[in-house]
């Protein structure tokens, strides 16, 4: 699913995947007793298998809850669940069909829209050719296009939300996470501000500020301590701010402040100010919090783009200069 | 093109290609069933892939109009009895009860979704008990529910994911300009700009005709995104134009004089006056007002919509 990219989604998924998980594993474990009762042994040999994997999964997906590694897991558990049901479907049709008709929802719920189809379409191409061969055509066929209808149905409900929230993010001007404004008001704004600069003959300067380590603090912390740090670092950078001034986060560690009305100086004094700020300020569970900062100051009929380039070039410029001196104090 | 304008000609595209989709996937079965002497079954199936195939031609031909849910709701209604009731005669029939939670989940609110899917549950699961032998029940039963477990699930998420990015719009989505709690972070900041630099702030509030009021909602909000469009051509590059609750429009014009704010209606008002599109565009109503260093966002919006307001009386 790919709206799932969220960060607050991605907070609430793995949660989720945990509790169906364990709720399937303990529905399974009343089928099989059903099934031994029955005589059914291959069949409870198989949710013998399953069910250890989905509690195997839920346990990997609660461990790495705040890792993006943890949608992996999914992979081989749909995978042999599967292989498992088309397998027993020369033996048991009548069950294994049924058991198969959960599996659009499911993929679709646990793994990403275009590989959740790719699956159910070569489930439903081998359910078609192992019904063919084994039972008779009518049922293979009749089955299948039941299957293939209940994946079109996952896939129309899939994509309509999935299109629903895509519309509404690009309504949204405020990056979800942080709390500043998105890159999608950050053009509007500049413009405007561009514009009412050259109209007045004010200066419009900008800041950017670039999380140096940004990466391997999400590796070494994980999604939630950067999700909850994020807030706290841009409520902290609004407070060395002046009223009028606007903070945009254009990437995940690309913060960049619009100052109207400030010249040169002004941006140069405050972006000293923010770095000594933040280096000064304790960012548990972070030890440190290494920023590069750099400003610019609008030159005479520059437009947005122009600015943007030059801001991000001293950027890259700054970045590199620390790291050289982190490496020679090194 | 517009991106919600976009979005909605996707969404009706989808909708059609799962429509003659879904009346062709049942026509097969209706074939089948008649290759097999299940004459009622296969007029069932075929009436669904009629109605399925009606109801493309009629999201076809109504194009981005927007249409009423009803059909929807009926036709899942329709398949909500026809399991309930036709899986007592083939058993065939129980593969379509994995169906229903998706399509509540989808064409419902979740609250709404959340009791129609028990209702539905617990009329199903007794007819499972009742109706199917012990070899079969259990999987079946086991199969619903994890369908129904993976359709809340999905659908928690995305309300989840709705609710937060409400939170965040501040943009309408009718007129595509700044929404009123936008104006309020805006005009905050405006309002200290004003202040420190000691220059002139203005706003000018525009209403729509009272006569759009009784309007059906499409074309309501049509008329709005018209004025709104034609509102936005008289802007200068650095002044803002945001909706009010009330559907008032408010522009705000920074360092802007008398005659700047008198420009920006007479502007519209000709621009107005020269469409020929609505009648009554010569009815929408302009009020200029100043800010000055006692006023705060409410008083301020309150003293424009009053205005309005009174014009419109």
């Amino acid at each position: 699913m790919i709206s799932m990219r969220d960060a607050v989604q991605e907070q609430l998924l793995p949660r989720l995947q945990v509790i169906v998980y364990t709720l399937v594993a303990l529905a399974l474990t009343l089928l099989m007793y059903d099934q031994y009762r029955q005589g059914l042994y291959s069949l409870v040999l198989s949710n013998a298998v399953s069910i250890p994997a989905f509690l195997f999964s839920a346990a990997y997906i609660y461990i790495n809850r705040d890792r993006d590694s943890f949608v992996w897991v999914n992979y081989p558990l749909v995978t042999s669940l599967s292989g498992l049901a088309l397998f027993h479907l020369p033996e048991y049709p009548e069950q294994m069909i049924h058991y198969l008709f959960a599996m659009p929802m499911f993929t679709y719920f646990c793994l990403p829209m275009r590989h959740a189809t790719v699956i159910n379409f070569a489930i439903a191409a081998t359910m078609a050719t192992l019904l063919w061969i084994n039972i008779d055509i009518p049922s293979a066929i009749r089955y299948t296009t039941n299957f293939t209808l209940l994946v079109m149905s996952t896939w129309c409900f899939s994509y309509l939300t999935l299109l629903r929230g895509e519309s509404l993010q690009q309504l949204a001007l405020t990056d979800r996470v942080s709390g500043a404004y998105n890159r999608e008001h950050f053009y509007h704004l500049l413009e405007r501000e561009l514009a009412r600069g050259e109209a007045t003959r004010q200066n419009v300067s900008m800041i950017g500020i670039v999380l140096d380590d940004y990466r391997q603090l999400g590796d070494l912390h994980g999604n939630r301590a950067v999700v909850q740090f994020l807030p706290r670092f841009v409520k902290r950078i609004r407070q060395l701010i002046r009223g009028e001034d606007d903070i945009f986060r254009l990437e995940d560690d690309l913060i960049v402040l619009v100052l109207p009305n400030c010249g040169e100086e002004g941006a140069i004094v405050l972006q000293e100010r923010i770095r000594r700020k933040i280096q000064e300020q304790s960012w548990r569970p972070f030890a440190e919090v290494s920023i590069s900062v750099a400003a610019v100051t609008r030159n005479h009929d520059e437009d947005s783009e122009a600015i943007e380039k030059r801001l991000l070039a001293r950027l890259n410029k700054q970045q590199r200069t620390s790291r050289q001196l982190a490496a020679f104090s090194g | 093109m517009e991106k919600a304008r976009f979005h909605s000609l996707v969404v009706l595209q989808v909708k059609v290609l799962y429509c003659l989709f879904a009346a062709l996937a049942l026509s097969v079965i209706a074939v089948l069933d008649l290759i097999q002497a299940h004459t009622i079954f296969a007029a069932i199936a075929a009436t669904f892939a009629l109605s399925l195939l009606l109801y493309a031609l009629v999201l076809l031909l109504r194009g981005q109009q927007r249409s009423s849910p009803l059909p929807e709701w009926l036709m899942i209604l329709a398949l909500a009895v026809f399991t309930l009731f036709g899986m007592q005669q083939n058993e065939n029939v129980v593969h379509w009860v994995y169906f229903v939670p998706g399509y509540i989940y989808f064409l419902f609110a979740f609250h709404v979704a959340s009791y129609l899917a028990l209702v539905y549950s617990t009329a199903m699961v007794l007819m499972i008990l009742s109706e199917f032998d012990s070899y079969l029940r259990l999987q079946i039963l086991f199969t619903y529910g994890a369908c129904y477990a993976f359709a809340v699930m999905y659908a928690l998420i995305n309300e989840r994911n709705s609710e937060g990015l409400s939170a965040i719009v501040n943009t309408d989505p009718v007129t595509q300009v700044y929404n009123q709690y936008q104006l309020g972070l805006d005009l905050n900041k405006e309002m200290t700009r004003a202040d420190r630099q000691s220059d002139e702030l203005r706003l000018i509030g525009v209403a729509a005709p009272a006569s759009w009021n009784s309007l059906k909602t499409e074309e309501y909000e049509d008329r709005l995104s018209f004025l709104s469009k034609r509102l936005k051509r008289c802007l200068r590059r650095f002044d803002t134009c945001y909706r009010l609750e009330s559907d008032h429009f408010v522009v705000v014009m920074p360092h802007s004089t008398i005659q700047a704010a008198e420009a920006l209606c007479e502007n519209l008002m000709d621009d107005l006056a020269g469409n020929d599109r609505y009648d009554d565009l010569a009815d929408v109503c302009v009020h200029p007002e100043l800010y000055s260093p006692e006023d705060d966002v409410e008083t301020l919006v309150g003293r424009i919509e009053g205005a309005l307001n009174d014009k419109h009386a």
